[in-house]
């Protein structure tokens, strides 16, 4: 449980004249759940959308530094984005379900890797994926809906089963939850416990109960560094920082 | 002032200013009720062209074929002599003149209306069958209430024996109302009763299919490109202003380009569809351009990044996720940018549609007119008979106009709803 | 970014809680110190002011429970409020309890005869000095968030073992000279008794200090002194 899936050295990044992210050096174990927390602005987003380039939209960004995923560079000129992609999923704050039915939504991912040839093999991908996302017991009748028509939950345990459907390797959730109502976000909270068995997860969140509830490893960002990491228990209960400390017991001015 | 006071003085000004938009909108319609009954009722007359019954026999000895023939040898034959022979018959005429004067109250194409009913059935050399052959323009007209009759007869067009031909037709039913197929089915003519927009309608349906075959994916695949793909620099912004200023550019200065680059330069054919289609495409591009960028813009960036968060490379995200969600923008600003295509006059007249052309063209590459150009012809001819007529094609334009922006809304929100 | 908590409620909930341990600690210390004053001297008047003032001890017992859950309930103390709000907790069912025992042994106080010897009131006044000594100590530490003092308390909790025995034999043996002072030498083993246990609440709000300032619990188990076979 305590392999090494992702390792960032010396990981800067740059919006345009910006520094950004200053030499962060952090861990990511597999199978494991670790949470990114740090005030807004503080480069938590930046970090993580680093993992799956997805920095490279943005024109302006620079990135220099290392960061692998099982001896790969990712951050390589070279590296094919679209596999890494398959390999790292992410959901993002608002639920961003495609304009399509749910089935399409899912079937998406996987017909375009081509994972999926025939229709059965498409459906049973489907219904994998909704089943792991615990959302196919809410659906198996409506697939021809559109995933819109799907309540805010709903939509955002659609769009984990998207990512699912591609069998990633490592979940990358940016505040998964913080567009949802409670009830939403127990039920995405109990499926990132299930899904930490079989993939690697890393979550931003502004809340910290959420993150002690959820995490094993905690990050906490401030201003582009990385101030502390450690087990979460121990960041939470009695971390080594005082800077940490204020910021989770409230004390930040 | 107190909270009251200033309460009440809010509601007052609410309602004044709802009682302005109210009454606007009420002026509005108002000027539209005018301009719609004013050409109704100027040119609902047209649908209808007068005809005059006449019995017709078809005496062999005047007809050179047989019962039995073929539908080209009936068409060769001449049935002058037929048609002169019974339409003098319709009423008593003293002398040539009366009979010059009578032969007139009929159409031009009054032979052709009697070949026409042989070559509907071959059999009837030796019977006699009752025609409704059209009327010349002026009788039409006279039916139809506009020209007066209490002028001195030098000033009228109708003599007094034709008069006394007409009233004697009226009384004995022998003139009637029909449905002018030919203001459909036939092209331009010099005689106002025979003259029909099929020739300009056909021209229109041409040039406005190669404007939306030319304009269409050239001005989709711009705004994709220049939106999704062109780097964000100078150049394109350059590129992004002309474009602006391309679709503020009068319609006039396309027929120029027309004129100068595809008629005197590439030598293409005057007064052609393929002509009209392209200018009217490099006219259509930019309005096309503008409503297809700004759907584009208005895709959120989540959809974009969801696609490129699942795998989907640039390409894809574009054109399998941004492309349909900017489909309903687009199809507005397409047919919207059509239907002003459409109307446009000034280019067309350039590049030689004013051309007085009576065959309706078969291709694109056959000189035509069109639905605009053909309105802008009549309504400079001094025949009253054209006046109905100009009416009635501004009636089909702005008929065609309303249903392709119905056809814009429909699709609109039959793509909005299926995506939301 | 300052050291107090941008929500100013929250700081005053906290500081209340803090200010309410230790006027309850201030209470409880009088309380002690009272009892056993009663005791050695025999003074049978001052039985109900120390009755009465363990009222007022339970009540800000109920009043730190009711300031602990409602911490909890609004604010889920994190890290050293979380610390900070636990051993509130734990310290204040410790002072009760040391509240309770002075109250016994000063109820204790009433069967005893004047005249007692010196030497049997001596020893109990020695460990009654230490207990009251420890306790004093332990509360300081807990203001001063002194994690040095109190493991000092945690450690001396040997001494007071030992005192207790030495107190205690000397009870035993004064009971045994005369079978007439069987009856109140129960009340004074049960009195000596009494201080070694507030002494052991004492060592447990010592650990609760510890916990709180360094954020580990301490290694090793406490230092015991001689016992008496019970």
């Amino acid at each position: 449980m305590s392999n090494v899936k992702i390792k960032s050295k010396n990981l800067n990044v740059y919006y345009g004249d910006k520094q950004a992210l200053f030499d962060v050096n952090l861990d990511l174990n597999e199978k494991e759940v670790t949470a990114l927390i740090g005030p807004s602005g503080c480069g938590k987003s930046t970090f993580i959308r680093c993992i799956n380039r997805m920095n490279d939209v943005i024109d302006i960004c620079k990135v220099t530094g290392n960061i692998e995923m099982d001896g790969i560079n990712i951050n390589d000129k070279d590296l094919d984005v679209v596999s890494l992609r398959e390999r790292v999923g992410m959901v993002f704050q608002k639920p961003n379900p495609f304009p399509k039915s749910i089935y399409d939504n899912i079937s998406y991912g996987p017909k375009i890797h081509g994972k999926g040839e025939t229709k059965s093999e498409l459906d049973q991908i489907v219904e994998n994926s909704l089943k792991k996302s615990a959302l196919w017991e809410e659906v198996k009748d409506r697939l021809d809906e559109p995933g819109t028509s799907l309540s805010g939950g709903q939509q955002q345990r659609l769009c984990i089963a998207r990512a699912i459907s591609v069998n990633p390797e490592v979940i990358l959730m940016d505040e998964p939850c913080s567009a949802l109502d409670p009830i939403a976000t127990a039920k995405i909270e109990e499926l990132i416990d299930e899904l930490k068995k079989t993939y690697t997860i890393v979550i931003v969140t502004h809340s910290m109960a959420q993150a002690v509830r959820v995490s094993q490893k905690t990050g906490f960002f401030h201003l582009g560094k990385l101030i502390e990491v450690g087990k979460t228990e121990k960041i939470f209960k009695n971390p080594d920082n005082k800077m940490t400390q204020d910021y989770i017991t409230g004390r930040f001015g | 002032m107190t909270k009251e006071e200033r309460l009440k003085k809010r509601h007052r000004a609410e309602k004044r200013f709802r009682f302005y938009g109210l009454t606007s909108i009420f002026v509005a319609l108002l000027f539209v009720v005018i301009l719609v009954q004013n050409i109704f009722s100027k040119g609902s007359s047209a649908f209808k062209k007068t005809v005059i019954t006449t019995e017709v026999f078809f005496d062999q000895e005047l007809l050179e074929i047989q019962n039995g023939a073929s539908q080209e040898e009936i068409m060769e034959a001449d049935f002058y002599d037929i048609m002169i022979e019974n339409l003098i018959k319709a009423y008593p005429a003293k002398d040539r003149d009366e009979e010059d004067e009578l032969l007139k109250l009929f159409s031009g194409d009054a032979e052709i209306e009697i070949k026409k009913a042989f070559l509907n059935d071959n059999n009837l050399i030796g019977k006699t069958i009752t025609l409704d052959l059209t009327a010349s323009d002026d009788i039409d007209q006279l039916h139809k209430g506009n020209y007066p009759r209490d002028l001195p007869e030098e000033r009228r067009r109708i003599s007094d024996f034709q008069l006394v031909i007409y009233d004697y037709f009226v009384e004995n039913k022998k003139i009637s109302k029909n449905f002018n197929n030919y203001f459909f089915n036939n092209g331009d003519s010099r005689d106002p009763e025979l003259a029909g927009i099929g020739g300009a309608l056909v021209g229109s349906f041409y040039s406005i299919l190669i404007c939306l075959l030319l304009a269409f994916p050239v001005a989709v695949l711009a705004s994709i490109y220049l939106e999704e793909f062109a780097p964000k620099n100078k150049i394109t912004d350059f590129i992004e202003i002309n474009i602006n200023n391309l679709a503020a550019v009068p319609s006039i200065v396309y027929g120029l380009l027309a004129l100068q680059i595809l008629l005197a330069t590439i030598q293409l054919p005057r007064s052609t569809p393929l002509v009209a289609g392209i200018t009217l495409a490099l006219m259509t591009l930019p309005r096309i351009i503008i409503p297809c960028r700004a759907s584009l813009k208005a895709v959120p960036p989540s959809i974009r990044e969801g696609a490129l968060a699942v795998g989907a490379s640039k390409f894809q995200s574009v054109f399998h996720h941004v492309v349909p969600l900017a489909l309903p923008g687009t199809l507005s600003g397409t047919i919207i940018g059509l239907a002003q295509a459409l109307g446009e006059t000034a280019p067309l007249i350039l590049i030689g549609m004013v051309a007085f052309v009576v065959d309706i063209p078969s291709s694109p590459i056959d000189p035509s007119s069109s639905l605009p150009v053909q309105v802008y012809l009549w309504s400079e001819s001094a025949e009253r008979g054209f006046v109905e007529k100009t009416s009635a094609t501004i009636m089909m334009l702005l008929s065609f106009l309303i249903v392709m922006n119905f056809i814009a809304v429909y699709l609109r929100q039959k793509f909005e709803k299926r995506w939301n | 970014m300052s050291n107090e908590h941008t929500v100013k409620s929250y700081e005053e909930e906290l500081q209340f809680l803090k200010d309410s341990l230790i006027k309850m600690g201030s209470l409880t210390e009088s309380q002690l110190s009272d009892a056993m004053d009663a005791v050695i001297k025999v003074d049978k008047d001052s039985i109900d002011k120390i009755i009465k003032s363990d009222e007022e001890i339970n009540k800000f017992r109920s009043k730190i429970d009711t300031q602990i859950m409602n911490l909890l309930v609004k604010r889920a103390p994190m890290a050293i409020d979380l610390r900070e709000t636990i051993s509130s907790l734990k310290i204040s069912q410790d002072l009760e309890r040391i509240g309770d025992l002075s109250k016994s042994n000063a109820k204790k106080v009433k069967p005893l005869p004047l005249d007692l010897p010196d030497e049997l009131l001596g020893n109990l006044k020695r460990l009654g000095e230490l207990v009251m000594k420890q306790l004093n100590d332990v509360l300081d530490s807990y203001v001063n968030k002194n994690f040095d003092k109190a493991k000092e308390v945690w450690e001396k909790d040997e001494q007071v073992d030992d005192l207790t025995y030495i107190a205690m034999e000397s009870v035993i043996d004064f009971l045994s000279k005369d079978k007439k002072n069987l009856d109140f030498s129960t009340h004074l083993i049960f009195a000596t008794k009494n201080l070694e246990r507030a002494g052991d609440h004492i060592t447990n709000i010592a650990e609760t200090v510890c916990y709180l300032v360094k954020g580990e619990y301490l290694k090793g188990s406490r230092p015991k002194g001689k016992v008496i076979q019970e």
